[in-house]
């Protein structure tokens, strides 16, 4: 459903991303988990079409990101980390508007009553998102999310700052989209969860693919059997550490 | 388009009632529709029953030289920041991290997203300008510009649409220019910086040809302004480069003055040059969600600073840190001194503001009063002592003006720290003495320079200029502090009502301000009282002012919400 490959993504003099290939299946739950300034949050940018790769390919549903832009685009839901949503709009003119871009209003008209309940936002559905705590407007942003019919979901921090109870609501929808056949790539750091959550884990240090699979396969890579994600996550920074960071390379010339 | 045309109504229909919900904005907002409505009626009914005496053919000629050279002038200046990228899309909001976040993401077309969203806030932060115009326009009335220009009323309103067609091509135009420029930079670092430079210099060459030909006038004792105003106009070299400028600045008197050959050559260029800068960003639209990323990200530290201050000081801090570490300034004073109690918001606030005050602008403006005295001596030779002292005094009151006014970004900081300074155990009137105290010093000891110059320039009215100064030391204060209310006002700059009502009544609440000390200085003048007791008087008057806005900025102060 969404398969990257050779991505490369740089900031002026910085490396951001450099040669990253994955793939998320449908059906699937991939943890994207790294220490800060990895490039997990650049990568889930160029993914959703933000920002534009330097080198590489992305394809989405069949559709070349690059090539297909919309059709690709159709395809996928992104939760920022941060939602920084438009202030000056109620919280159900936001998500009227997030449908009106994706054209499903028709969406919207069935699934708002819905949506406004499951993330405790019925109350403050009139009033300015200006208004709404750090959390309700995480949960704003979420509720954006499943306005369109998406397969692929980006989840970037998905988890921070929303209460107990709208966390667990969220890793059940999460697990519900992938029992439906959704594709869902959740960049976290909370790896107690993404062991819970994920099928599979892609590590990423300096711009880079560390290690890439199962509890199991990463375990085995570490030589750690039994441990925790954690754990394993630690030994395998820190080893790369010690060995030196990855160096982070320009994309090739075309 | 539909889902942005939406966004951007509800946007500004919520800005409004917002602004509605809240009886303080709300009523102010009423002011200035009452104003605008009653002030355009009064001319419209005081103006339609007079006549006016024509003016000489010359002296209509000779005005209309000098508007349309003063117009040049001033479009030139209002609009060259829309071709800089830190100056001109980068400082106002022209894209948002919920931009970012939710539209550019969607499957809608990014360059159709990109233009739309560019010219439609383009167009309502160009549009103050225009407003201002509006102001001037309604203020002065119908009958100023009529006898100004031909002494009829206008008998060419249907070309009234004419100058803003023109405005927002010209400001479309520079703002696509700026944003192809920050393109180029993306791909080629440096770019941006040698397109700045070669501006500069043209615009430089052009002013040093005109005030070579202004100081040859002066040497053969002709009128110098009237020279210059006619090589803007005529002379090749200055009017060709210019001439889009000033096909816009007839534009703006097309209504009173008829339709010219430089507006029509004004519409072809402008509207060739949109043509092609809008081909050339075309070429690079890959990149505009990477460049409008940037843009959103550098306007969301600006807009944070109102929302989050916290976090934006923080994250402010750490950035300069890690880019310089070795230049954050540290004072000998200020890692000796102690302080207790309120004293520790005075220690904080002085900190900040000597490391926060870019000590070279104050330099700069503190050197444009000094380099325009030197100029004009050299320029007049002899002088009388009378002169001496109206340049002087106008040279010290401007200066305070305008040091004052550019304290603006310390207000902004301190609705940054409105959140943290509430919580401490002071009341609110001590944390705004608090604040204002330090801009008040930081511009004491500039004045403190420009003392000296005054005082080298014209040492026998030495005594005069220590009561203007005590004048103007007890203004400063003032001014600040009303300042500092309209902000607390009008804090959230993002949204486009708050920002019209904040500018609209910037000079007229200064104005009331300074009133009671302009009357008992008038007063002072005519009663002949000597200038210390006028001087002691004036200075009472601010102190009163003083304090009354004291009172006010602690009151709005202590029901500041900084979520706004």
């Amino acid at each position: 459903m969404l398969e990257v490959t050779n991505l490369y993504k740089s900031f002026k003099n910085v490396q951001a991303v450099s040669g990253l290939s994955l793939h998320v299946q449908a059906g699937e739950i991939v943890g994207l988990l790294g220490p800060n300034g990895a490039g997990k949050t650049t990568t889930l940018r160029c993914i959703c079409g933000i920002l534009r790769p330097d080198a590489g390919q992305i394809i989405i549903g069949g559709y070349d990101l690059a090539q297909q832009e919309q059709q690709a685009k159709r395809l996928i839901a992104f939760i920022p980390e941060v939602p920084n949503p438009y202030e000056l709009l109620t919280v159900r003119e936001h998500i009227q508007f997030v449908a009106m871009c994706y054209g499903t209003i028709d969406i919207f008209h069935q699934r708002i009553e819905e949506l406004l309940h499951r993330f405790d936002l019925k109350e403050k559905e009139n009033a300015l998102v200006a208004t709404l705590s750090k959390g309700m407007k995480q949960k704003l942003a979420v509720a954006c999310a499943f306005v369109h019919d998406a397969k692929v979901f980006l989840c970037d921090e998905p988890l921070i700052g929303i209460d107990p109870k709208g966390q667990h609501e969220l890793k059940s929808e999460l697990q519900r989209l992938r029992d439906e056949g959704c594709a869902v790539l959740v960049s976290t750091h909370q790896l107690d969860t993404a062991e819970r959550l994920c099928d599979r884990v892609v590590i990423m240090q300096a711009g880079r693919k560390l290690a890439e699979g199962t509890l199991e396969d990463l375990q085995a890579q570490a030589q750690m059997a039994d441990s925790t994600l954690e754990q394993v996550f630690l030994r395998l920074t820190e080893e790369a550490e010690h060995a030196g960071n990855p160096v982070s390379e320009p994309a090739p010339a075309d | 388009m539909r889902a942005i045309l939406y966004l951007n109504l509800r946007l500004l229909i919520n800005g409004i009632r917002r602004t509605f919900t809240n009886p303080l904005r709300a009523t102010a907002a009423a002011l200035v529709i009452l104003w605008f409505g009653f002030t355009f009626l009064g001319n419209l009914m005081s103006s339609a029953g007079t006549h006016h005496t024509p003016m000489p053919p010359e002296l209509i000629t000779r005005n209309r030289d000098y508007l349309i050279a003063f117009l040049t002038v001033m479009h030139l200046m209002v609009l060259w920041p829309a071709l800089s990228p830190t100056v001109g899309f980068r400082s106002v909001q022209m894209f948002t991290q919920a931009d970012v976040n939710f539209l550019f993401p969607s499957p809608l077309r990014r360059s159709l997203v990109f233009f739309f969203l560019l010219f439609s806030r383009g167009t309502v932060n160009s549009l103050f300008l225009l407003l201002i115009l509006l102001i001037l326009v309604i203020s002065m009335g119908r009958d100023l510009l009529a006898g100004l220009f031909i002494g009829e009323i206008p008998t060419h309103l249907g070309f009234v649409w004419v100058y803003p067609v023109m405005y927002l091509l010209t400001f479309f135009t520079l703002l696509g220019v700026g944003i192809w420029v920050a393109l180029k930079e993306e791909l080629r670092e440096g770019f941006a910086r040698r397109v700045r430079w070669a501006f500069w210099g043209a615009l430089l060459a052009l002013a040093g040809r005109l005030g070579w030909h202004g100081y040859q006038a002066q040497t053969r004792r002709d009128d110098p302004l009237g020279a210059v105003v006619q090589h803007l106009l005529n002379d090749p070299v200055v009017a060709i480069p210019l001439l889009p400028m000033r096909a816009l600045a007839e534009s703006a008197m097309v209504f009173t003055g008829g339709w010219t050959p430089a507006v029509t050559a004004g519409f072809v260029f402008w509207a060739g040059a949109l043509a092609g800068i809008v081909y050339l960003l075309l070429q690079h639209q890959h990149l505009f969600y990477d460049l409008a990323a940037g843009i959103a990200s550098h306007s969301a530290t600006y807009a944070l600073r109102w929302q989050d201050p916290g976090r934006a000081s923080y994250e402010s801090a750490v950035a300069a840190a890690a880019k310089q570490p070795q230049k954050v300034a540290r004072w000998r004073v200020f890692t000796e001194w102690k302080p207790q109690g309120a004293w520790a918001l005075v220690w904080c606030h002085s900190l900040l503001m000597a490391r926060l005050s870019a000590g070279w602008q104050y330099l700069l403006m503190l050197m444009v009063p000094i380099v325009s005295m030197i100029v004009i001596v050299f320029v007049r030779g002899d002088m009388s002592s009378d002169m001496r002292r109206f340049l002087v005094l106008s040279m010290m009151y401007s200066f305070a003006f305008f040091a004052t006014m550019s304290a603006q970004s310390w207000l902004v900081g301190v609705l940054r720290r409105a959140e943290m300074n509430r919580s401490l155990p002071f009341p609110a009137r001590v944390v705004v003495l608090t604040e204002i105290a330090p801009p008040t010093l930081f511009l004491y000891a500039c004045l403190a320079l420009a003392w000296v110059a005054m005082v080298w320039f014209a040492p026998e009215h030495l005594l005069t200029l220590v009561w203007h100064t005590l004048i103007v030391m007890s203004l400063v204060p003032v001014l600040l502090t009303v300042m500092l209310i309209l902000f607390l006002l009008f804090p959230d700059q993002s949204d486009y009502t708050q920002r019209v009502l904040l500018g609209f009544f910037m000079l007229p609440v200064i104005l009331l301000a300074i009133a009671p000390a302009v009357l008992v200085g008038v007063a002072g003048a005519l009663l002949d009282l000597p200038l210390w007791i006028t001087t002691m008087l004036v200075v009472g008057a601010n102190a009163g002012m003083l304090w009354l806005c004291l009172y006010l900025a602690n009151y709005q102060y202590t029901r500041f919400n900084p979520a706004e």
